[in-house]
């Protein structure tokens, strides 16, 4: 299963988790993760394809026509399969890995750009635990921006991470994501000392994007 | 930055390499420039050189903590501190090799160098370490059977290449000293912004090497030079 942005994808594969419901701005958006035995993506619906989605945990699944998308090739997104309305999605039955087989560890160097990796490791560096997004400019800037304003800190573990294969950068993707991973409220997000973010082993779920390691879960 | 998960007995059976820029260790898995080690602290003693932690994992290392970095050097003496109360100390180490007359040298010199970790943790760690050693064990004896002849006589080819260097002129130590400190912002300054780095790397890299032994600069973090002040 080799996804490139833009181009068409079909799979059999199975469901690994319930699927998560949002809401953005006016839009509705179901994912999924789901994984072929090897490689995992995930699997989104938007709107009308979302009201469309009876998949569940642990269901295996025949993608037909599913796409991967385009703007995917200059982000930073996940590796992802969107169902659209000329797409496919039937539920079968076979014998296909479980979901436990699905979620086995690898290491960073099998890993390939827009794809993720389930790994263990430690961190082995930390650069920051908070960045600054300046509203009026409309970028990341230092804890005071160019333009004189002092954003709100965002709490985002920045670093590097090391499995003993490879030694990569690494980010958390979301706030909720940096409090798993440092025991910390979003308000200590300054004030975290990196021994601490350091001082364990880490299982977690990221995928690789521009040789960046984008953690989304700690597993354990 | 390639760090390298090693136990203190990996090292009898590695070997110290210059590689371009860094010191690195080479071991029967694999090359690396930053060598984690984690063990149980088993003494400690104050040298003009900084604190020197023995620890057992369960072979027994000694690695001198802070020469080139005061970060890690205040670190280090809390450590120092808190063993004279508490025996049960574990520590997770970040070290760079360093050969001088034959004998190999372990240098914690970055920030969060050393880090008191649980009995878990290192237990946790050397599991780790035990599974990527195997993984990488096993990968480099199926390289070896699928290297061709025409990759052999490629690295011959360029070996001779690198062996034609030519002499060039010498910076002084101080002038080294003073373009760092006038280059740095905070965070130190990189190799590359040093003149005359990219006229020979590994030359301009002896020389900080060098400067950095007799106490004039250090490395707060790889690959980041300060001058001490
Ligand atoms: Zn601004």
């Amino acid at each position: 299963m080799k996804l490139v942005p833009g181009e068409k994808i079909s799979a059999i594969t199975r469901v690994l988790e319930e699927p998560e419901k949002a809401e953005i701005d006016d839009r509705v958006l179901i994912v999924a993760k789901i994984s072929n035995g090897e490689k995992t993506v995930n699997l989104v619906a938007w709107d009308t394809e979302a009201a469309k989605w009876n998949l569940k945990k642990n269901d295996i699944i025949e993608i037909i026509d599913g796409v991967c998308p385009k703007t995917h090739k200059k982000t930073h997104q996940p590796p992802t399969i969107e169902i659209i309305a000329d797409t496919t999605v039937k539920k079968v039955d076979m014998v296909f890995p479980s979901i436990n087989e699905c979620m086995r560890k690898n290491f960073l160097e099998n890993i390939l750009d827009y794809e993720y990796v389930i790994a263990e490791g430690f961190i082995v560096q930390v650069h920051s635990t908070a960045a600054y997004f300046c509203n009026k400019c409309n970028k990341f800037s230092d804890r005071m921006c160019e333009c004189g304003s002092f954003p709100k800190p965002i709490f985002k573990i920045e670093g590097m991470f090391s499995d003993g294969t490879q030694t990569l950068e690494f980010t958390t993707v979301s706030e909720r994501i940096a409090e798993y991973l440092s025991y910390h409220k979003k308000t200590d997000a300054s004030n975290i000392k990196p021994y601490e973010l350091m001082n364990k082993a880490y299982k977690i779920i990221g995928y690789i994007r521009n040789q960046k390691l984008y953690i989304e879960e700690v597993l354990a | 930055m390639n760090v390298l998960y090693m136990s203190a007995k990996d090292l009898a059976e590695s070997k110290y390499q210059r590689k371009g820029k860094w010191n690195t260790l080479e071991t029967k898995y694999g090359t690396g420039s930053t060598l984690s080690f984690c063990g149980k602290l088993k003494s400690t003693q104050e040298t003009r050189y900084g604190p020197r932690f023995t620890i057992e994992d369960p072979d027994r290392l000694t690695l001198t903590v802070g020469r080139f970095n005061e970060n890690v050097k205040e670190d280090a003496k809390e450590i120092m501190n808190k063993f004279k109360e508490k025996k049960d100390i574990h520590l997770l180490l970040y070290a760079n090799p360093y050969m001088k007359e034959k004998r190999l040298y372990m240098n914690v010199n970055q920030d969060n160098g050393v880090i008191e970790v649980s009995k878990e943790t290192y237990e946790r760690f050397h599991e780790l370490r035990e599974t990527v050693k195997e993984y990488l064990l096993n990968k480099k004896t199926q390289a070896k059977e699928k290297i061709s002849e025409d990759e052999k006589t490629q690295t011959k080819e360029k070996i001779s290449e690198d062996e034609k260097t030519q002499p060039k002129e010498k910076i002084s130590d101080d002038k080294i000293i003073e373009s760092i400190k006038n280059r740095d912002r905070g965070d130190g300054v990189s190799l590359k912004e040093i003149p005359g780095y990219l006229k020979d790397p590994d030359e301009m890299y002896e020389r900080i090497v060098d400067i950095m032994e007799s106490g004039r600069l250090y490395e707060p973090k790889p690959g980041l030079f300060k001058v001490i002040e």
